[in-house]
């Protein structure tokens, strides 16, 4: 093993296997009873101070004890920054050995969640219109009201925007483009975003057949034949035309856009 | 490929939708379709060096992985570099403009270089800072703008550490411009983000040590414990791994000396080495005379005396052997520790390839795979944009 990698293989195998216990900066969970003074907003070092595991909080005849390791009062040092506590290592540690050695894994793209400001910003150059609102939610609506399930970053407890899809997000995504798929399928003849030498191009031609250079556009790179066919798939064995060429949309978007 | 279809699938089929799934194969990879590729396999000879040393090892002799049965697409890298570095899905204009040249390769660069220097990148960058720093909006925008600013600008990553002035700019989205503007919270010599008011207050805990934990996992992107002796000593019920004097932390009223079932003095004979630094900034951010912390003592806390972290006499230090004694000191061997430089590249590479927090996400990048890169920022002045391109043109990130 190399040294750089050691250098960040070392410590952080080292501190899964040691069970995160190794200290840290907070006061242990429920050092305090609720109420009780410290200096802060409700919290002390940004954990709720409703803990199980509250010890009587003398010190001993000189002075130490209560705040290092021990039988009943071992520090809960938070797992991450975060007010939430993070992940659990294991289970990173775990999904990490699945991906195979690192000097293989790391070379190799992932599957990052699509950041919520390039989801608006894809939409918005698709001509959906994001301040939509209305029954069913348009898409616009459900980007809005769908910050949290798409894994918006929460600074003020220290959390930056996920970079993994959560069952909640996935799902809302493919919602998204569900939604916005009529929008786009109006707006494409005149998107900027989907010309060559200033001509629009139609989704759909007037067979029904989705075209290739509005296929390519959606997807963000050329369209191969088997994306072609699967979109004239969806369209042709759907039970309404119209029904099947929102679904072939959102299924193009979807495909492009779950990962970046 | 595997990996990367098996992955998809994963998250795709989260969302149990079908045709998705179907489909996203095909969009991720860029080797599925008509079995075609931009310019073929990569892993080919290279005929400007046809190996003719008897004792280097055969290419042939190595087992092939999954890295062999990659295949360049250019057309997908881009697509990919446009969603990173600006948000965007590139354009019917930018997609032919690959498909059609006659050098995808160049096509391609020309194209990266446009996104690198559109005012979008400006703003991805703040959020790649934002969340990396874990904070940002209003007052807590400066650390990660200023950072931003930083890579957009081409400027050395060691004025993250030493920068004395401009610290606390702001972002004109009108204008797509970085404002300079100094930092207004009682620093008379400052240091990069080291003391920059957001950061102090986002992380402001107990006898600082969350201010600690930030720098260490941000900047040396690692949990403590940060440093290892090279002959651990048993201790307690553990082992001692660190190579400072074990008596040298405090006892009371916290004893950070314990070892009854853990070794705190692993981590805290760094951490509370470092605390001290922080310790006069107050909860709004603001240097005061005085320390600021707290510590967690019972029934009531107590504000933090220097004896609760350090024994007397002994001094502040970022490592072992690097003593110093002021933030703008810190910044500097920061600055000069090559450990910092390889985490800020393995930062940008998880950024490029997709990966989770190299820290919370155990997404560790070995030597093998950044070690070029981490030569190439020390080397051209600490560059982090000239090496975030350097990544979008290498193999790896046009490879699927």
């Amino acid at each position: 093993m190399n040294k750089t990698m050691m250098m960040f293989a070392a410590p952080a195998l080292l501190i899964a296997s040691a069970g995160l216990v190794a200290c840290d900066n907070d006061l242990p969970t429920g050092l305090l009873n609720p109420g009780d003074s410290y200096s802060g907003d409700g919290t002390v070092g940004g954990q709720d101070l409703d803990g199980d595991d509250i010890p009587d909080g003398a010190q001993d005849d000189d002075g130490t004890g209560d705040y290092s390791g021990g039988d009943g009062n071992t520090f809960d040092h938070e797992d991450d920054l975060s007010a939430d506590g993070g992940k659990d290592p294991f289970e990173v540690l775990k999904q990490r050995q699945e991906e195979g050695p690192p000097e293989i894994r790391t070379r190799l793209h992932s599957c990052q969640k699509l950041q919520v400001s390039a989801l608006r910003r894809i939409l918005n150059s698709f001509g959906v219109d994001l301040n939509a609102t209305g029954n069913p939610a348009p898409a616009g609506q459900l980007v809005s009201e769908g910050r949290d399930a798409l894994g918006s970053a929460n600074y003020a407890s220290r959390t930056g925007e996920s970079r993994t899809w959560s069952n909640s997000g996935a799902t809302k995504l493919q919602d998204i483009f569900v939604m916005a798929a009529p929008e786009i399928i109006a707006a494409m003849p005149n998107l900027e975003q989907c010309q060559v030498n200033g001509e629009g191009v139609e989704v759909f031609d007037a067979e029904d057949k989705c075209n290739e250079p509005a296929v390519s556009c959606l997807i963000g790179r050329p369209a191969t034949s088997e994306h072609m066919a699967i979109c004239n798939h969806i369209v042709s064995t759907a039970a309404d035309v119209e029904k099947g060429k929102a679904i072939a949309v959102a299924a193009m978007l979807g495909g492009a856009y779950s990962c970046q | 490929m595997k990996t990367t279809v098996k992955k998809m699938r994963a998250v795709i089929g989260l969302g149990g939708i079908a045709f998705a799934m179907a489909t996203s194969a095909v969009a991720c990879t860029g080797d599925l379709g008509d079995g075609k590729s931009d310019d073929g396999k990569v892993g080919t000879e290279d005929p400007n060096n046809p190996g003719n040393d008897p004792n280097a090892e055969d290419p042939n002799d190595a087992e092939p992985t999954i890295l062999d049965e990659r295949i360049l697409d250019y057309g997908e890298a881009f697509r990919l570099a446009s969603v990173k570095l600006a948000d965007a899905a590139p354009t019917l204009e930018q997609i032919r403009a690959i498909q059609d040249a006659d050098d995808k390769a160049v096509a391609y660069e020309q194209l990266v270089d446009e996104l690198l220097a559109s005012p979008r990148f400006d703003r991805r960058m703040i959020r790649f800072w934002r969340d990396t720093f874990r904070m940002g909006g209003g007052m807590l925008d400066t650390a990660p703008v200023f950072a931003a600013s930083i890579v957009a600008e081409g400027r050395p990553y060691t004025e993250l550490f030493t920068a004395a002035e401009g610290n606390c700019p702001t972002y004109d989205g009108d204008a797509n411009t970085f404002v300079p503007a100094d930092c207004d919270n009682g620093v008379d010599v400052h240091a990069g983000v080291l003391t920059n008011p957001g950061v102090q207050r986002q992380f402001y805990a107990n006898m600082a040590f969350r201010r600690v934990r930030w720098v260490q996992e941000t900047f040396a992107c690692s949990k403590f414990p940060a440093e290892y002796s090279d002959a651990p000593v048993a201790k307690g019920n553990g082992q001692y791994t660190s190579p400072w004097d074990f008596e040298s932390i405090g006892t009371a009223p916290i004893d950070f000396q314990d070892s009854e079932s853990v070794i705190c003095a692993n981590c805290h004979t760094t951490m509370n080495r470092l605390a001290p630094l922080f310790a006069n900034f107050d909860e709004d951010g603001n240097l005061q005379s005085d320390i600021q912390v707290m510590t967690p003592t019972a029934p009531d806390p107590t504000v933090t005396e220097r004896s609760h972290w350090l024994q007397d006499g002994v001094k502040t230090a970022w490592r072992k052997g690097v003593e110093v004694e002021t933030l703008p000191e810190l910044g500097q061997a920061m600055a000069d520790d090559t450990s910092v430089a390889a985490c800020l590249t393995a930062r940008l590479w998880n950024f490029a390839m997709s990966k989770e927090d190299i820290v919370s996400g155990l997404a560790v990048v070995p030597d093998e795979v950044i070690g070029v890169y981490v030569s190439e920022l020390i080397e051209n002045g600490g560059n982090m944009r000239a090496v975030l391109k350097a990544m979008l043109m290498s193999e790896d990130f046009v490879s699927f």
